[in-house]
């Protein structure tokens, strides 16, 4: 269920933004995508929740990591370009960082952390030869 | 085992990320304190650069304040430099610190130079880059830039973008020197006088202003707009009443007729200021303003008659609750009860100051109600109509009511307000630190002077307030340190005379109040809320004591 939160908010922030471009289109709609099917599944077809999970709680990751990777790399540029910008810009920036990286990078990732905590219990010899460590069935 | 691999892996990313960006602010650093590299003579004529050499070294030759046929020179030295990373528009425009960085451009074995007073002619720093609704304001207009360049190296700017190499140089002048007024009673008189005499050339000999000019061409905008022909001229009647200039004082009187003649009509029973069906509260209550400066000054002393209609259409626009009604139509005679920003906010004002006019105490208590009315927001403040933010007339009031009417909270809200703004002001920026005290538009584009304007004419109202009030020393102390600070950010870039030798016509733009530090288009309220604030500091650093030497 928690995935609907960051689902809805990306989901939201796309369909808000003024201006369309394909690649942020295809990025965080993929990704809003990939969340809501994740909670379908794990509502709908609970033998596939944990696999829903892990790749859901991978795709927002993937997407938080791009937007910290731009936004410190645009930080960088900016600060190289106009040395120290002052407490204001600090305070804004700052603002930034806290609103993106608890949903975008840190919620995933605790959720993954936890997700690989939690392997299930070895099942019969007959059925499952080995589980891998992170619970995932062999390919 | 896994949970390993994901906390190595979080943490190499990390690190890389880091290591890459801090590997990048160092690529693209420059050392604004450096020592001269090389300086760029250029020589200026009519606003246009007619020659330019380029000394190697410390020395930059012999140099001066050239005027006549050959022009004036003008010597920018180089400090520092760094790459430019690409010509890609949004990577190109903001690679520039507006004001601080020009352009090195290298074309088959030439170079040319888009220096900050060539762009600042070209209106380069001022260009947002519009993305469909979104405006971004970059360093520089990487069309206007590349284009000029293009043309000084005699090619196309599409063979420039191919072939050429683009390098970003950190300027400072050399000469003229950067100004950096200390905040006197002296240089305090000359920049509020200055910018009444930018607004006394402004009116024209029918009464109406020059509303916007830009200062690097001389154009003008087709716009008009009422209430501020109105603030303008309260300012401008203050500022002839203070020096008694024969000229400010022909101006200031072709404005008010111009006013009454031209935009005073009939509301009902009372008269208003209005050119059109519907009336806005604003008009009519900086007109009062302005009026009452008048008449007060002796200047029209037969204009007494329209005070009072006008103090009056006010009181009837007023609710119980004390708010006012901020819209009139005329054709039906009816108040429409729609409230925008400041209009409030100057009628309590113009009330209060009309009631030492009128001597009317019902002026007095419809000033002391709408006060009352502005300060008192509800628990969920963030959402109130008048709270702080460009709302500047609620501290203006306070400061006229204090010693008839004194609303102590009113006097904390602006205390608190201009606690706020000094904590949120611009504060050790690296590139700019003559940006110290204003009020930030963005961390990485220039303040706007009117912003920070406003927010000094409240303050300077309420450290008077503050002063009667028996404020606590260490409170008005912080806060004459923040007026100090921003005011020296006004003068500093008022144009007086500024870069003149970039502009078209210096002699009419001198005085005036730019929008922002490199964009010179002043509009006839800039001049006005910066006036208002240089000058009455001045009055109350002339009011007080002179201690012995």
């Amino acid at each position: 269920m928690g995935n609907l939160i960051p689902a809805t908010v990306l989901g939201a922030g796309l369909v808000a933004l003024p201006v369309r471009y394909w690649p942020t289109d295809i990025v965080v709609g993929g990704a809003t995508l990939a969340l809501a099917l994740a909670s379908s599944l794990v509502i709908g077809r609970p033998a596939l929740a944990r696999r829903a999970l892990f790749v859901g709680a991978r795709v927002l990751l993937g997407v938080g990591i791009l937007l910290v990777t731009v936004a410190l790399l645009s930080l960088a540029f900016l600060a190289g370009i106009h040395g120290d910008f002052g407490r204001g810009g600090v305070t804004l920036m700052l603002l930034v960082t806290l609103l993106v990286l608890p949903y975008a990078v840190v919620y995933p990732l605790v959720e993954l952390w936890w997700l690989a905590s939690r392997a299930p219990a070895p099942a019969s010899p007959a059925t499952v030869a080995s589980p891998s460590p992170d619970g995932e069935s062999p390919a | 085992m896994r949970k390993l691999g994901l906390a190595r892996l979080a943490a190499l990313f990390a690190l890389v990320l880091l290591a890459a960006s801090l590997g990048l602010e160092h690529y693209l650093r420059v050392d604004r304190q450096g020592s001269v590299k090389r300086t760029i003579v250029s020589t200026w004529l009519g606003g246009q650069r007619r020659s330019r050499v380029v000394v190697k070294g410390k020395d930059p030759g012999p140099l001066g304040e050239v005027r006549g046929q050959r022009g004036f020179a003008a010597a920018e030295d180089v400090i520092d430099e760094g790459p430019v990373l690409s010509t890609n528009p949004i990577i190109f425009g903001a690679s520039f610190v507006p004001g601080r960085d020009g352009v090195e451009a290298h074309f088959d074995g030439r170079v040319a130079y888009a220096t900050v007073d060539d762009l600042l002619a070209l209106q380069a720093y001022n260009h947002p880059l519009e993305l469909g609704p979104i405006r971004l304001q970059l360093g520089v207009d990487p069309d206007v830039v590349l284009d000029a360049l293009a043309r000084e190296l005699d090619t196309t700017r599409e063979e420039l973008v191919e072939e050429g190499t683009f390098r970003r140089i950190a300027l400072r002048h050399r000469h003229p020197p950067e100004p950096a007024p200390a905040v006197t009673v002296a240089t305090l008189r000359a920049a509020s006088v200055g910018a009444g005499a930018y607004l006394a050339r402004a009116v024209r000999a029918d009464g109406m202003y020059r509303y916007e000019v830009n200062g690097i061409d001389d154009h003008e905008t087709d716009d008009y707009n009422w209430p501020r022909h109105c603030g303008a001229t309260w300012y401008l009647a203050e500022t002839a009443n203070y020096t008694r200039d024969p000229v400010m004082l022909a101006s200031v009187t072709r404005a008010a007729r111009r006013l009454v003649d031209g935009a005073v009509a009939q509301c009902g029973e009372h008269r208003c200021v209005a050119v059109g069906d519907r009336a806005d509260l604003g008009s009519s209550a900086l007109g009062l303003l302005a009026l009452v400066e008048i008449v007060e000054g002796g200047v029209l002393p037969e204009l007494l008659p329209v005070v009072r209609d006008l103090a009056a259409f006010l009181r009837s626009q007023q609710r119980p609750d004390g708010e006012f009604k901020h819209f009139y139509d005329r054709r039906t005679s009816t108040p429409i009860d729609q409230q925008s920003l400041y209009y409030t906010g100057e009628a309590a004002f113009a009330l209060a100051r009309a009631e030492r006019l009128t001597h009317d105490r019902r002026d007095l208590d419809a000033a002391k109600s709408a006060l009352a009315y502005l300060v008192d927001y509800p628990f969920w403040y963030l959402g109130w109509h008048y709270f702080w933010g460009a709302e500047h007339w609620t501290c203006h009031a306070l400061g006229a009511l204090w010693e008839k009417a004194p609303n102590r909270k009113a006097l904390n809200f602006c205390l608190e307000w201009q606690e706020a703004v000094r904590t949120t002001a611009i504060w050790e920026r690296e590139a700019n630190p003559e940006y110290d005290g204003a009020t930030s538009a963005g961390p990485f584009v220039p303040p706007a002077l009117v912003g920070t304007a406003t927010r000094m004419e409240a303050a300077v109202s309420t450290l008077t307030a503050a002063r009667l009030a028996g404020v606590p020393a260490k409170e008005i102390e912080a806060l004459e340190a923040g007026i100090v600070k921003s005011l020296a950010f006004l003068m500093h870039f008022q144009l007086l005379p500024g870069p003149d030798y970039v502009m078209r016509a210096p002699r009419f733009m001198r005085g005036g109040i730019p929008n922002t530090p490199t964009d010179f288009h002043v509009r006839i309220d800039n001049p006005q809320h910066a006036g208002t604030a240089l000058l009455h500091y001045l009055k109350v650093l002339e009011a007080r004591p002179k201690t012995a030497p």
